[in-house]
């Protein structure tokens, strides 16, 4: 089955060049792209009402430095949600990065959702073999 | 036969009776004391003795005949003899009564010390002059001696180390294992450097702290053995080391990123490139517009990138002569640098000059601190307000140039205003356009200038004040105005 795709970045040339990337990729269904936490969210909230129109993705690719709502605020919220609505099943979260920072990969190592932590910029191919889509 | 060898004796040696009268004295005592025999011969003794002992010396004579045992003269005191011609020699006397049948003899034997003496002072001197706090301590610890740098190195008088243990040198934290530390050198004595490998301090007479050199060498006295060493504050050479890591670790750092902030561009240009390809190939033209026209502009940040980073190593490498500038005019050129991009991001340019005339610095650096500011006001403007500006000052503070550039932009976050200055900081992730290099390179900039860089920032906007001497750093203009 295919696998639905959750892009959270505010860098439209790099969201861009992910769209491209991931189109051609088989095993990738329906990308969506929100540009910060907040958006993500709203999105999380929406895909969770089983009669909208809202597809819930099985991956997200998450940046750190965003407007508005950054990857941490955003995670520790999601995390937060996942406990009080018995609804939600979890995503699977890539963190896709341009800090090297030892704090910011410890702190998101802190989160149970987050599977790797992948440094930008990353090509393509690289970024395929890394997110378990299968 | 007796005679014969009290005369040629190699000892100076001479006979003096009870009345102090001497008796006999040998060719040696004659040629020391600068006399033929005869001239000594009947003469008291005190012709020998240097004017300011000649009138305790016959009491002294005195209390040897009522207790006339074999032993040296004058324990523990310098003792010195008169020569004819008025000089003082250092000697040492040994004295012994011998019963003749004309009555008690004082038979004393004279040793001249100056060649002791003056290896003593030979060796004090060379003590003395070492360009190093040099110290002797013997092999109990105690201080023996300590030259002139070690008095001025260490804040201490002669009197308040000769006598101590060494220990009133060495930190609190170490001082209890020293002495274990000078006894392990006294039982296996060698040349060598003290803690190799590791930073020792020393500690002064004020409780401050200094890292050392030290370097110990044994030698043996008649008394024992003895331990000199040697002490040289390292503070510089520590101080240069430090500084060195740290530049090393900054270029380290600077490497990473910057190849980091290389790569990234590139591999969008890859990727866009290949996509073109695609999209030509489908027909998709309009797709393949708008793809090249994103490399124009990844690849046009791309270049000022590698341009800051040309500048932040010419502004580390080379210095520019200084000379006469305007500053209304460099900032006017600056401006025009900019002007597209004032127009673009539709922020106005204001100007308030309180000072217009020359001022001596280096045009270039000057040029980019200007030119850095003014393009962060530009990069950092606030969209939500309806009227945007960047305002330069300028005007005379004491001997200095204080330039302020303000701006009513997004403002610095208050949490990360401590790392403004840092390699690398950026604040504002929805703007792609900061290096991250621009802010540091303006700090390096005023640093080379000799002046000093301040802001303040509120979500108003911000206010960089840039105080630049008026002249060479090396003139001490900037010091005496700020």
């Amino acid at each position: 089955m295919k696998k639905n795709l959750l892009i959270i970045d505010d860098d439209p040339d790099f969201v861009y060049l992910l769209q491209r990337c991931l189109r051609e990729c088989p095993d990738i269904g329906l990308v969506s792209h929100v540009e910060n936490g907040k958006e993500a969210l709203d999105f999380m909230y929406c895909s969770a009402n089983p009669g909208g129109d809202v597809v819930k993705p099985d991956i997200a690719l998450l940046d750190i430095n965003m407007p508005v709502m950054n990857g941490f605020e955003f995670l520790t919220e999601y995390e937060r949600m996942l406990y009080t609505h018995p609804d939600f099943t979890s995503v699977k979260f890539y963190v896709l990065s341009s800090s090297d920072s030892p704090q910011d990969r410890a702190s998101m190592a802190g989160h149970s959702t987050v599977q790797k932590y992948l440094l930008k910029p990353i090509e393509c191919d690289a970024l395929l073999s890394e997110i378990e889509i299968a | 036969m007796f005679r014969e060898i009290f005369q040629h004796s190699p000892v100076a040696m001479i006979l003096v009776d009870k009345a102090r009268i001497i008796q006999l004295a040998n060719t040696e005592v004659a040629r020391l004391f600068g006399y033929s025999s005869d001239e000594l011969i009947g003469k008291p003794i005190e012709i020998l003795v240097p004017l300011r002992s000649k009138s305790a010396h016959p009491s002294l004579v005195q209390s040897y005949l009522e207790d006339p045992t074999p032993r040296a003269m004058g324990a523990g005191r310098n003792l010195f003899g008169l020569r004819k011609n008025g000089d003082e020699i250092p000697i040492e006397v040994g004295l012994k009564p011998i019963t003749t049948p004309e009555g008690v003899r004082i038979l004393s034997s004279i040793i001249d010390l100056s060649f002791r003496i003056r290896a003593e002072e030979k060796f004090r001197a060379a003590f003395e002059a070492a360009p190093n706090a040099m110290i002797m301590v013997d092999g109990k610890g105690k201080i023996v001696l300590a030259n002139d740098q070690t008095l001025q190195v260490f804040g201490y008088a002669e009197d308040e180390l000769i006598g101590q243990a060494i220990e009133i040198l060495v930190p609190e934290d170490v001082r209890a294992k020293h002495p274990g530390y000078v006894h392990g050198f006294v039982e296996r004595p060698a040349a060598r450097a003290m803690g190799t490998g590791r930073v020792l301090h020393a500690k002064r007479k004020d409780g401050s702290l200094f890292p050392v050199e030290i370097g110990l060498r044994p030698f043996s006295g008649t008394d024992g053995l003895y331990v000199i060493g040697s002490v040289v504050d390292i503070s510089e050479v520590v101080r240069i080391r430090r500084n060195l890591e740290e530049r090393n670790e900054e270029l380290g750092q600077f490497t990473y990123r910057t190849s980091h902030d290389l790569k990234a561009p590139l591999i969008s240009i890859q990727g866009l490139a290949k996509y073109i390809a695609e999209d030509i190939r489908d027909g998709a033209y309009a797709e393949a517009t708008a793809n090249a026209n994103k490399i124009v502009a990844i690849s046009g940040r791309l270049q000022s990138t590698i341009a800051t980073i040309l500048s932040l190593m010419k502004a580390e490498n080379v210095n520019e002569e200084a000379s006469a500038i305007r500053i209304d005019a460099v900032v006017e050129r600056c401006r025009d640098n900019l002007q597209a991009w004032f127009e673009d991001k539709n922020v106005e340019f204001r100007t308030e000059f309180g000072f217009c005339g020359e001022v001596f610095s280096q045009a270039g650096r000057v040029a980019q601190v200007i030119e850095n500011l003014l393009s962060n006001g530009l990069k950092y403007s606030d969209p939500s307000k309806s009227v945007r500006y960047v305002c330069v000052r300028a005007h005379e503070k004491g001997a200095a140039l204080e330039i302020e550039v303000e701006d009513n932009g997004l403002g610095i976050p208050k949490n990360r205003q401590a790392e403004v200055f840092n390699i690398f900081s950026r604040f504002h992730p929805q703007s792609t356009q900061g290096s991250g290099l621009g802010l540091y390179l303006v700090k390096k900039q005023v640093q080379k200038l000799g002046g000093e860089i301040r802001f303040v920032s509120t979500s108003e906007g911000t206010r960089f004040t840039v105080v630049i001497p008026n002249g060479w750093p090396a003139d001490g203009g900037f010091s005496k105005t700020v």
